[in-house]
């Protein structure tokens, strides 16, 4: 199954010089995770494919990557949904709207949209999954006739960390699209499914000929969903899963996001399981 | 508006001393390249080694020196509550250094040592870094202190940042100084197992690592005691080696005395 | 172009001149160990074989290199870095040569990377052949990189009373006609040069039971050794080894503010894959924890992932990171017993 290659806004004299972005809207999600809308102050366009990742960084206090959260469909603007874990992220918090921070990239292969076309898509997410799975779930939806079945998988640990939650009660009230929830820990509140994401897969019905699975979640999660969707006689080269490693460069470079061989920034993050279930440090065993 | 926020406005700093030789205190004077700028940023209500002036109303508390007294604990307490950050400067207050040595010996007769006749008066604890009394939120450390480093962790504090503090070892940094290994000058060195951001100072003027900023994050213990061997210490050399800065943390774990005592 | 031959007094006169203009940097030994070094005079640099402490690649990758410059105090404005000092370096040995061809070939053909770029157009190589082994802990023969086709500017071999100076570059070129006493080369000066070639071979043994390109099929089926855990029980996770290694090249890049908070560096400073940072996410997960993967990594990187992807030596045999390792881990021997007897679980004692 082919991906798209690599896209570069433009070639630099450095891979380190940023574009400058505007902080546009800022909503809070759950306690931990905002979502920001940013704007490129030259006024382009971001020009990505679902699935890749930018660079961000506050000036002084530096860079970190984030996975590209908004659908390439809905132009001139693009979302990040962030976790306040680290420098960056805290600071980034710290900033109001009209700020500007500094963006690299598109950077990494995305999702295989082109070979996705005409088939039936299965999207798995697991916790902070579907971030990079929005900007593939909008852009399936926009270009909804092009593709077959399409059913939407999402797991999280507490009902309290779901992301998305308005959105995704909008997705649900559509006929063509199929979303099944589950929380690991049920709250009172709670009517859903209770249970890892695999137990999503039992009243489900899947045509191994034409499906593609899109999994992104933790280590743990990809173990055992890779291990469902090949039981149900899915090829290897077309289940499509998205790694989260250090990338600190994005360009290939620094070293940090290597698994084995390959270079998660720009080799990926989207890979087929068949290009990764032979290296140790993809952690699928 | 466009650059980092400052978290802390011109916060108010106050220095102040457990037990220690004050050399960290000085390091902060001999900032005299920054300290015009860092007055724009900070301002200092307590700071007895440099002004007269004194204030309880301060936001950062610098703390120098190690705890060895009832008093020490209490003093920290009041100080915890005060400060909106505490941040301790130098080897006695963290990992403990060379008041730590008072450790390996019995404390009735340190105390009857020091104070002779009159011990009962000044009553004394086992030194304890300051971070066994209180939460600390950052360690500037060295012995003494880099003014260098610690222009960049108040910065880093300032604007939100964790210290830009090396989780690795000395090696790292004395291999880019392309000095000559002090093992390969005949001696021993704690730089395997020492957290860097000294810039392997010690190594680089022809001395070798004491460990004074503590261990990094990821010692490889027992390799480094086999190799301290290898050079024909013996036990007792080994947990000298521990004791002299890093005795409190090293010797309380356990790991270290078992393999001393066998 | 044709070969040149140069008397030793007349390359040492000429080294004088140049360093009297120019940034010359050259090996120059101080007790054990030999570094590369600003030199005002010829007579300061080393003749020694022995590995620089570290390789040449620092002055184009410089162990703490800024790349941007911003302000934000009126608008914002960033200043990419380009580091344009003109640095002729002389005594850059063969292995140190296929190093620097290797980040070539990375930052510039595949990364165009202007920070390496800009750096490695303002430094003129002049290359210094082996003839003798440096000492036992180099194993260039078996990687093949003591032979050197291209990558410098100059190239010279010592014939005994005179270089026999290869030239790479129309940089060269230029250099060697500055040189003025050097002569055209003739037949007599190349078959001196042959024989100063065929004479390395006895010298030069093979060090590894395997050849360079046998490497990355011998790694990957050692994915499951035993040594991998030995190596991570001895393992000090120093950086030692990656830190003197001339193909190294992984980095951090870095923020640092000024102190009046509007204006700062973005810089990119040397790191480590033995470091347990190196592969820690923002969620604090580190994706190769265990010393003996970190250990792995390193010498998959060397011999078998560089070579898979850019088709040149990822270690080129120099012996550097045996030389700075305080446990002893030594690629000849590793590289050695993966090839040999599968290693039994081992305690130090």
């Amino acid at each position: 199954m082919s991906t798209p290659a690599t896209v570069h806004r433009r070639l630099k004299p450095s891979p380190f010089l940023p574009d400058l972005a505007e902080i546009v809207r800022k909503d809070r999600l759950t306690a931990a995770e905002t979502l920001y809308q940013l704007r490129l102050v030259d006024g382009t366009e971001l020009g990505h494919v679902p699935g890749q990742f930018v660079e961000v960084g506050v000036f002084g206090v530096g860079e970190a990557p984030f996975s590209i959260s908004s659908s390439p469909s809905r132009g001139e603007v693009f979302e990040l949904c962030i976790r306040r874990v680290g420098d960056v992220t805290g600071a980034l918090e710290r900033l109001g709207l009209g700020a500007r921070v500094t963006v690299r990239g598109p950077f990494g292969r995305g999702f295989p949209l082109d070979a996705m076309r005409g088939r039936n898509v299965l999207v798995i997410a697991g916790g902070l999954g579907i971030v990079p799975l929005r900007s593939l779930i909008i852009n399936l939806l926009d270009e909804r006739a092009d593709f077959g079945d399409f059913t939407i998988l999402y797991g999280c640990k507490n009902p309290t960390d779901m992301l998305f939650k308005d959105e995704i009660t909008r997705w649900a009230a559509r006929s063509d699209v199929d979303i099944r929830i589950t929380a690991d820990i049920a709250d009172p509140s709670w009517k859903g499914n209770v249970g890892p994401v695999t137990t999503l897969f039992r009243r489900l019905t899947i045509d191994p000929r034409n499906t593609v699975p899109v999994m992104v979640g933790p280590p743990v999660m990809f173990r055992h969903v890779v291990k469902q969707v090949l039981a149900c006689g899915i090829p290897e080269d077309r289940i499509v899963l998205s790694l989260e490693r250090r990338m600190k460069c994005g360009v290939g470079e620094c070293g940090h996001c290597q698994i084995n061989g390959v270079y998660v920034c720009q080799d990926g993050p989207v890979f087929t399981y068949a290009e990764l279930k032979r290296l140790e440090e993809a952690m699928l065993r | 508006m466009n650059g980092p926020i400052s978290v802390l406005k011109r916060p108010r700093l106050a220095v102040f001393e457990l037990a220690s030789c004050a050399g960290c205190q000085l390091q902060i004077l001999n900032c005299e390249d920054e300290l015009i700028d860092l007055l724009r940023l900070v301002e200092f209500a307590y700071f007895k080694e440099a002004m007269s002036e004194t204030s309880d109303d301060y936001d950062v508390a610098l703390i120098e020196g190690a705890v060895t007294r009832p008093a020490d604990e209490e003093k920290l307490r009041v100080i915890r509550e005060r400060a909106s950050l505490v941040v301790t400067l130098g080897s006695c207050a963290f990992p403990v250094g060379i008041p730590g040595l008072k450790n390996t010996h019995d404390l009735a007769e340190v105390e009857k040592l020091v104070y002779g006749d009159h011990a009962e008066l000044f009553p004394s604890t086992q030194a304890k870094p300051v971070d066994a009394v209180i939460p600390v939120d950052a360690h500037i450390l060295g012995c003494p202190i880099h003014k260098d480093e610690f222009v960049r962790i108040v910065t880093a504090l300032l604007i939100g940042k964790r210290p830009p503090v090396p989780t690795y070892p000395v090696c790292v940094e004395c291999r880019l100084k392309e000095n000559v290994c002090a093992y390969d000058r005949g001696l021993v060195c704690l730089g395997p197992v020492t957290r860097a951001g000294c810039g392997a100072i010690c190594p680089s003027y022809g001395s070798r690592c004491f460990g004074c900023r503590g261990l990094a994050d990821d010692p490889n213990l027992p390799s480094a005691e086999a190799l301290l061997e290898e050079k024909g210490r013996s036990p007792e050399d080994i947990r000298a080696e521990y004791v002299l800065y890093n005795g409190y943390y090293t010797l309380a774990e356990g790991g270290l005395k078992a393999k001393v005592a066998k | 172009m044709i070969d040149r031959v140069v008397t030793k007094a007349d390359l040492l006169d000429f080294l004088d001149r140049l360093a009297a203009e120019r940034k010359v940097v050259a090996p120059v030994a101080e007790g054990p160990l030999v570094r590369f070094k600003d030199i005002g005079r010829a007579a300061e640099i080393s003749d020694r074989y022995l590995p620089t402490a570290l390789p040449p690649s620092k002055y184009l990758l410089p162990p703490k290199e800024l790349l941007l410059r911003f302000r934000t105090d009126d608008g914002v404005a960033i200043e990419p870095l380009f580091d344009t000092g003109e640095i002729v370096a002389f005594g850059v040995r063969p292995c140190d040569l296929h190093a620097l061809a290797l980040l070539d070939a990375i930052f510039i053909d595949d990364k165009h990377d202007g920070h390496y770029l800009s750096r490695r157009e303002h430094i003129t190589l002049i290359g210094v052949e082996c003839l003798e082994p440096c000492d036992e802990h180099c194993f260039c023969a078996s990687m093949e990189t003591l032979d050197v086709p291209s990558g410098y500017d100059l190239l010279l071999t010592d014939l005994g009373d005179a270089y026999y100076v290869q030239i790479g570059s129309s940089l060269g070129k230029t250099l060697v006609e500055s040189l003025g006493a050097a002569r055209d080369a003739v037949y007599e000066d190349r078959t001196r040069l042959r024989k100063a070639h065929d004479s390395r071979h006895a010298a030069f043994t093979r060090r590894l039971d395997v050849t360079y390109d046998q490497l990355p099929a011998l790694l990957a089926e050692s994915s499951d050794s035993l040594l991998w855990d030995v190596l991570g029980e001895k393992c000090l996770s120093c950086g030692a080894c990656t830190n003197v290694c001339p193909t190294c090249y992984c980095f951090d890049v870095r923020d640092e503010v000024d102190l009046d908070l509007e204006g700062g560096r973005r810089y990119r400073a040397w790191d480590s894959c033995q470091l347990e940072e190196f592969a820690m996410v923002g969620t604090g997960e580190s994706f190769r924890q265990p010393r003996s993967m970190r250990v792995k990594h390193r010498f998959n990187r060397k011999g078998r992932y560089i070579l898979e992807r850019y088709g040149r030596q990822g270690c080129v045999g120099c012996g550097r990171c045996a030389r700075n390792c305080l446990v002893g881990i030594n690629p000849i021997e590793v590289f050695n017993q993966l090839k040999g007897q599968p290693v039994e679980r081992t305690v130090r004692t």
